[in-house]
């Protein structure tokens, strides 16, 4: 009798380790063992695994986590981001398995966000309030059910970054607010662009690729890619497109594509003056690809032409199949809401997305690389670009948009003859085929 | 015998302290032995399990690159991936963008299904370049990337499957895709590109519990390395040749096995001290069994022996206060051995009994010598008698009867004289002494008793120096006139008559007095202690003379005393005939 008792539970365990699916009553017993609202003992063991792009936080933020719990592990995949949504499909669907801790970035976050995988975590047992976070933020946490799917790695407010030797040479100026004030407009940008490139005989643009420039433009247009099923093709992208082909045409732009390894060898040359760079870039961009530039100091960091915006970003939310989610929760709540968390996101120049951390410790919004010379780029997002970002609605039909905009931008980037025009109408012909159900004009 | 002061040693230690010497010198040696030739047995099945253990792990990674040898081919044989492939003349570059995106997709979608795999590119003999990142599509850089020498020499050498071109946690894999319309026409290679880390994963796993491991790539580059001293590289180094199998290096072995399918190498270093430590458990095992088999033969010993030799230990203590003349204390049982323990047993206890039946009868003896003794000498010098003696001496002299007082004194004193004298040295006197004594005795109360009785001693000749007892006749004459005659009331005669019959002296008293009642005959008889009728005072009793003859010359010799014919008693004693030395030196 016993036996069978045995081969039955064993039976029960090796079903739900399969599935990977803890059952409610360990849940409620680890949630009375462990108050989810208190630390967990020190000498708490577990092991979270993670699948994620960016090494530098992973690292960073996990070694601290390791300071305070030392017998927690963490096991890393390193993925490609733009495959993200796909990899998680497919686990969902071939019962594979998932990460613990669960990244989302933010061109796929609507898409990801409705998949049924996320712990609501405003919810019990995490009871996680949203205006623990600045408010800009809580439209990009949750997902269409209004359930928090993760919180924010760090804040990625973008404005314009920039080399100083360079802009002096060419533009005369190194002040951010002098050249703030020269080039309000993507209109007087361009028109300064076109000045540099040819006093540069063609060997110096103001930007490095189009693919950046097209998804700040397009987020400083503060309007949600899709409206029920209705997609406005001339009103959502117009203008970016236009604006996309003007830096193209005028020669404002190189072609690079973004993130290539090409794109990323261009910041250490010396070719490029001008930018995107959201808080998140400083270090995975500009630090890791512009090894000469720790001790020249020669970029800084001023506010783009017709306003900041936030760009990227990627949260950590905890899925449904997580085998220690008390664990995950602290995690969790260590690296986006905690004060030390702030600190370990301080030495990579983050900035923690929690409100609590600057009312405690003030310092943390002031940020100084010496990448970037004597500017305290900390303080700069923080008061200057923070307070007046410009945000957009995310929707679950964004990476599709998103990859439908990147064709495009190939096209355009590839044969300089497809206009604006053409480049809107390939773009409505793609969406109508990624939507073939969606009112697209 | 008199004990030595000296502290002697314990049987039972001695005996263990032997045993175990023996006992340890032997399991010394053969525990030393066993653990030699059992830790030479261990080393090697240590040896070979940690080849075993290699080649496991080794296969794991071999199951894993066949695995992926299969995936790739699966995706060079997708149906939708070879219809997009004959795509290869577009109208616009947006329908090439289209194409290419296309192509990503469908790399992605095979890309997704193994979470190992980082990225997928595909290189078209026709100069086409597809990637499953669709924005490296097509670049400058996807072309720089597959010109690299270690990602070219991949279509070269056959040897390079797996390879670790970048050196970034990435690792590629190759496979041919020909052209199916024209035989061994090569169409294109399809490049796997790996997290290392997948790999590595297991053989992290395997070195979890190791010193030095390592995987070696294509071209000896190390794709992991646990080698904290550097001690497996350079073994590496100086072993050259990579040839599988065990080999043994300075200060332990190295083992090497091939993973088939990638045309890596995984390496350990045994050092010779963790294989020691691992075989340690051999030592430890006999240490312990060694210690375990001591402690347990000895305790088994010792109960044993103190089993056996207890009653050997109980027999010393007993012989040893047997030593102290402490007999009386002894407690004698006999313990049922049932071997020769237990005849000693017997034998102690039967000299034990003799010895304590012995000194019994020495402390009777000497009891009863003592207080014949005392009784001898209370007997002479008894107050009353003395009293009465003087008393008579005094009337003499109050009667001018000086000569009468002169004689009178001169027989108290020999009687004195006589009597006083006793002690280990003069149990025995001549007949004549004795008759001196008896007749000093009747002078006495004959001055007492006047007219009372008449005595008459008679001693045939040639025994006047034979050797009697003290005091024998005196107190059967005693016993005669004042048990006897006196009690009558009326005159009476005592006589003394010393004779010889054959080798005995034979001694007669005989009164004609009231004689000797039956009941104390009967007493006298059965060795008892007679009564008198009247005790005025203790005398040498009748009891205490034919004791005395039975002490000095035993059983055989000894008193008769019956009814005298014709009224009175007659006493009879049986002595040795024995000269006084002086007479026997005369007769020399």
């Amino acid at each position: 009798m016993g036996l069978w008792a045995g081969a039955a539970m064993l039976a029960g365990c090796s079903y739900k380790e399969k599935r990977g699916m803890p059952d409610a009553q360990t849940e409620r017993q680890e949630a009375e063992q462990f108050p989810y609202d208190e630390p967990l003992p020190e000498d708490y063991e577990g092991t979270l695994t993670m699948w994620g792009w960016d090494e530098d936080y992973y690292r960073t933020i996990t070694e601290a986590f390791q300071k305070k719990y030392p017998n927690v592990t963490f096991s890393y995949t390193s993925i490609n981001h733009g495959e993200l949504a796909e990899k998680y499909g497919t686990a969902l669907l071939a019962e594979g398995e998932l990460p613990d801790v669960g990244w989302s970035i933010i061109d796929s976050r609507g898409e990801i966000f409705e998949l049924d995988m996320w712990e609501p975590l405003e919810q019990e047992p995490y009871c996680f309030d949203l205006s623990e976070v600045f408010d800009y933020l809580h439209p990009r946490l949750v997902n269409t059910k209004g359930n928090v799917c993760g919180i924010e790695q760090s804040l990625s407010p973008a404005g314009l970054a920039y080399r100083r030797d360079l802009a002096k040479k060419y533009l005369g100026t190194d002040d951010p607010e002098e050249l703030e004030a020269m080039m309000p407009d993507w209109d007087s940008f361009i028109e300064k662009g076109r000045e540099v490139y040819e006093k540069s005989g063609g060997q110096v643009y103001m930007c490095f690729s189009l693919g950046d420039l097209r998804q700040f433009f397009q987020e400083q247009q503060e309007i949600p890619w899709c409206e029920g099923k209705s997609i406005d093709v001339e009103k959502n992208f117009g203008k970016t497109m236009d604006l996309v082909c003007r830096f193209r045409d005028e020669r404002v732009s190189d072609n690079l594509v973004a993130w290539t390894p090409e794109w990323n060898k261009a910041y250490g040359e010396d070719n490029h003056i001008f930018t995107t760079c959201a808080a998140w870039a400083v270090q995975f961009t500009i630090i890791s690809h512009d090894p000469e530039g720790k001790k020249l100091g020669h970029w800084g960091l001023m506010s783009a032409p017709e306003g900041n915006v936030n760009l990227g970003g990627t949260t950590m939310g905890i899925t449904r199949t997580c085998k220690d989610k008390r664990l995950a929760w602290e995690f969790i709540k260590f690296a986006t809401l905690s004060t030390e968390g702030a600190q370990a996101l301080n030495s990579l120049g983050l900035m923690t997305p929690a409100r609590k951390p600057y009312e405690e410790c003030p310092e943390f919004k002031s940020y100084k690389s010496p990448w970037f010379g004597d500017q305290d780029i900390g303080l700069y997002y923080m008061d200057k670009i923070v307070p007046n970002i410009k945000t957009r609605l995310m929707t679950p039909e964004d990476r599709k948009i998103h990859d439908s905009q990147s064709l495009v931008l190939n096209v355009l980037n590839n044969d300089r003859t497809v206009t604006a025009e053409e480049g809107i109408n390939m773009l409505r012909e793609e969406l109508r085929e990624a939507f073939p159900d969606f009112q697209v004009d | 015998m008199e004990r030595k002061g000296t502290k002697r040693k314990h049987l039972k230690k001695r005996l263990l302290w032997n045993i175990a010497l023996i006992l340890a010198v032997s399991m010394t040696l053969s525990t030393a032995f066993g653990y030699v030739f059992f830790n030479k047995l261990v080393k090697h099945q240590k040896l070979s399990g940690e080849e075993g253990q290699l080649g496991q792990a080794a296969g794991q990674l071999d199951f894993m690159t066949e695995d992926i040898r299969q995936f790739a081919k699966s995706i060079l044989i997708d149906e939708e991936l070879q219809n997009l492939l004959e795509e290869k003349e577009f109208d616009s570059e947006y329908q090439r963008q289209r194409h290419c995106n296309r192509m990503a997709k469908r790399l992605v979608f095979y890309g997704n299904l193994r979470p190992y795999i980082a990225s997928t590119i595909l290189q078209m003999e026709d100069g086409r370049n597809y990637s499953s990142s669709y924005l490296e599509s097509d670049t400058a850089y996807l072309e720089e990337k597959l010109k690299g020498q270690e990602v070219a020499s991949f279509a070269e050498e056959d040897g390079y499957v797996y390879s670790d071109p970048y050196g970034s946690g990435l690792i590629c894999y190759p496979v041919h895709m020909m052209d199916k319309y024209e035989f061994g026409r090569r169409e294109g290679i399809l490049y796997i590109e790996m997290h290392l880390d997948y790999f590595l994963d297991q053989v992290r796993e395997y070195a979890q519990d190791k010193e030095y491991v390592c995987l070696l790539g294509n071209n000896g580059r190390v794709l992991f390395e646990q080698d904290g001293d550097g001690r497996l590289a350079a073994d590496l180094e100086e072993l050259g040749e990579m040839k599988s199998g065990i080999h043994k290096v300075r200060g332990g072995y190295l083992i090497l096995c091939p993973v088939e399918g990638a045309g890596w190498q995984l390496a350990t270093l045994v050092t010779s001290f963790r294989l020691w430590r691992m075989g340690s458990f051999v030592l430890v095992f006999f240490l312990l069994s060694f210690l375990f088999s001591m402690l347990l033969i000895l305790i088994f010993i010792s109960r044993l022996m103190e089993n056996r030799i207890r009653p050997i230990t109980e027999l010393s203590e007993r012989m040893r206060t047997v030593s102290y003349g402490r007999l009386d204390r002894m407690e004698m049982e006999v313990i049922p051995t049932g071997d020769e323990i237990e005849t000693l047993y017997e034998c102690f206890g039967d000299m034990l009994g003799k010895l304590r039946r012995g000194e019994e009868e020495r402390k009777r003896y000497e009891k009863q010598k003592r207080e014949m003794e005392y009784d001898v000498l209370m007997s002479q010098i008894h107050p009353h008698y003395l009293y009465n003696v003087l008393n008579t001496v005094v009337y003499l002299a109050a009667a001018g009867r000086n000569k009468d007082v002169v004689k009178l004194v001169r027989s108290l004193s020999c009687t004195l004289q006589n009597t006083l004298n006793i002690g280990e040295e003069n149990v025995e006197t001549t007949v004549r002494k004795e008759l001196d004594l008896t007749e000093s005795y009747l002078d006495i109360q004959r001055y007492r008793y006047p007219e009372c009785f008449s005595a008459e001693i008679r001693c045939q000749e040639g025994l006047m120096e034979c050797l009697v007892p003290k005091t024998v006749i005196q107190p059967l004459v005693e016993n005669a006139l004042l048990h006897g005659i006196l009690p009558a009331e009326r005159p009476g005669k005592i006589l003394v008559d010393v004779g010889r019959e054959g080798e005995e002296l034979v001694i007669r008293v005989e009164d004609d007095g009231v004689g000797i009642s039956p009941e104390n005959l009967e007493r006298f008889l059965s060795g008892e202690e007679m009564i008198t009728a009247k005790r005025e005072r203790k005398h040498i009793g009748i009891s205490n003379v034919r004791d005395r003859i039975h002490y000095l010359y035993g059983e055989a010799y000894g008193m008769e005393i019956r009814e005298r014919e014709g009224g009175g008693t007659l006493i009879l004693l049986r002595l040795p005939l024995k000269e006084a030395p002086e007479k026997e030196e005369e007769k020399r």
